[in-house]
């Protein structure tokens, strides 16, 4: 599903946010990616999502290389690839529920069927009663929510989580975890950075560990994993 | 099918952003319409000028008179010499019983003292008007310098100083007019593309998330392209109004000779080409300061 060979990322000066990372991640995987703070964690899913291009090296996601992608095919990529943004990426101008149903819109689906769909993820998410208000008079926790409910709405075939529970307390943070889950278990190819000690001891999933860009040896399981440094959300 | 529906929801989408940006909405529609009623005023007082001044020209003629006993010279002579002059547009005889027609008809009631005058004392004459393209000085006195060689011709009367005057003036108008046109072209084409520039600029933050999400460019333009529609419509519309608004507030206000200057002579035409104006002006205004946002 997505092969990293010799990757790097310089976004401008000399220090790489991703330095000749060689990576595998199967189809139907779920993975997690940690490290502290500046990792290179969320470069890592940008690279992924085609957001940023790599400075150096191969890679390709679902068969597709990015570097090679027409512009004007980019867009049709996005549709079946959520995303769950750090920092959101609401729009200020719609409300909850448009927000939301911009994933299936620009797909052309009834509306009907939008409605459904997302009237269902956002009482999932519990936040239905939210629908109709603008996403800056919400709490950091709802608008996480409204962010996962617009990744997951794609029904999509590759899901990139950005520390999606950051803002959430344990209980919800579980519970996104399972949606995750269950997306991953229909099929949908997981990767979740977080630094989030909780979820990773408590699923017993692959762990990918950045430093300074760089992949960190395989460890196996996570209570062999670095602590993360005092991680400064970023 | 999906392609209607995707045409249907990016029209909502127009609907609500617009109705989420009403405000810069209505300023840019203002600002717009300023601009534009701006230039229309100028075309239309730059018209009016124009057409006046040429009427100054159009009157502007002039008089061979005939010598008091030049032998063998008969009308039909007269007729072919005129007729040979450079840049002659028409030519009228006009007979001694003429003459003193005319100036009993200027005198109006006090032509009492014409009676039992013969008309034998007025010079008969010959009046020529030129073609338009012969109203300048240099070119009119090519005309006269040919009348003056006619042997029949006995003294010519031109208003030289008049046409002299006249053609600088012309000419300085046009030049002023001309500069004035440009600065105001300028500067309405630099007000409205910031006005759309900033409405965008205000956007580029949504433009980007509809990009992460998956939205095609033209899902992306399509709102920005109804604004742009809306605005020039809007803008127009106000610019049109604004016009009659100028019209209605100089009428009687000033001097009744003057008023020509701000009398519309296009009709309802400028009103719509003043919406159509701002409508392209605003949606390509629009559909090219986003293409920044939408590369990036
Ligand atoms: N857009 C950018 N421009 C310049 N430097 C960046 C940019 N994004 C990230 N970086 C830098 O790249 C490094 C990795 O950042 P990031 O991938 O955000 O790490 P993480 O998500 O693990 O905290 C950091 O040093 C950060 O400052
Ligand atoms: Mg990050």
């Amino acid at each position: 599903m997505i092969k990293l060979f010799n990757v790097s990322k310089y976004y401008d000066g000399s220090v790489p946010a991703l330095l000749s990372t060689t990576l595998n991640i199967e189809k139907g995987e779920f993975v997690f990616i940690t490290g502290p703070s500046g990792a290179g964690k969320s470069t890592l899913l940008k690279l992924i999502y085609g957001t940023e291009l790599p400075t150096g090296g191969q890679m390709i996601v679902n068969g597709r290389n990015f570097q090679k992608v027409p512009r004007r095919e980019v867009p049709y990529l996005r549709r079946r690839t959520g995303f769950v943004f750090q920092d959101f990426m609401l729009l200020k101008d719609k409300n909850v529920f448009d927000n939301v149903a911009l994933a299936l819109k620009i797909r052309g689906l009834p509306k009907d069927e939008i409605k459904e769909r997302v009237s269902n993820m956002l009482a999932y998410l519990k936040i239905q009663h939210r629908a109709n208000f603008n996403p800056l008079s919400l709490s950091g926790g709802e608008q996480q929510r409204v962010a996962i409910a617009r990744a997951l709405i794609k029904e999509p075939i590759l899901l990139l989580a950005d520390e999606p529970t950051g803002n959430l307390d344990p209980d919800l943070a579980f519970k996104t975890m399972e949606l995750f889950k269950e997306a991953n278990n229909q099929g949908t190819t997981v990767i979740v950075a977080t630094h989030d000690r909780a979820l990773l001891d408590h699923y017993h999933k692959r762990i990918i560990t950045l430093d300074h860009g760089r992949v960190l040896p395989r460890v196996g399981q996570s209570e062999t994993a670095p602590q993360p440094a005092e991680e400064l959300n970023r | 099918m999906s392609t209607t529906r995707k045409i249907l929801y990016a029209s909502e989408d127009a609907y609500t952003s617009i109705k989420a940006n009403l405000a810069t909405t209505i300023l840019s529609s203002v600002t717009v319409g300023f601009a534009l009623a701006l230039v229309a005023l100028f075309l239309i007082i730059f018209v009016n000028l124009q057409n006046h001044v040429e009427g100054f020209g159009e009157r502007t003629h002039i008089i061979a008179y005939l010598k008091e006993n030049a032998t063998g010279v008969s009308k039909e002579l007269i007729g072919t010499d005129v007729k040979a002059l450079p840049g002659l547009k028409e030519y009228k005889y006009i007979t001694k019983d003429e003459a003193l027609d005319r100036l009993k008809e200027e005198l109006g009631e006090h032509k009492a003292i014409f009676e039992g005058i013969k008309s034998d004392i007025f010079p008969a004459s010959v009046e020529i008007k030129v073609k338009d393209t012969y109203r300048d000085p240099e070119k009119i006195l090519e005309t006269v310098e040919e009348l003056r060689k006619l042997k029949w011709v006995a003294e010519i009367q031109y208003g030289q100083e008049n046409i002299e005057k006249f053609a600088a003036f012309l000419a300085f108008f046009k030049l002023a007019a001309t500069i004035l046109g440009i600065f105001l072209t300028a500067a309405v084409v630099f007000i409205i593309s910031n006005t759309v520039r900033l409405t965008v600029y205000a956007r580029k933050d949504s433009i980007h998330i509809m990009k992460l999400v998956g939205a095609s460019d033209a899902y992306i333009k399509v709102p920005f392209f109804f604004e742009g529609i809306l605005v020039g419509l809007t803008g127009g519309i106000a610019a049109a109004a604004m016009l009659e608004l100028t019209q209605f507030f100089f009428t009687g206000r000033i001097p009744e000779y003057l008023s020509f200057i701000i009398t519309n002579p296009f009709g309802w035409a400028i009103l719509v080409i003043l919406v159509i104006v701002g409508m392209v002006l605003g949606t390509a205004g629009c559909l090219i300061s986003m293409r920044r946002f939408l590369r990036a």
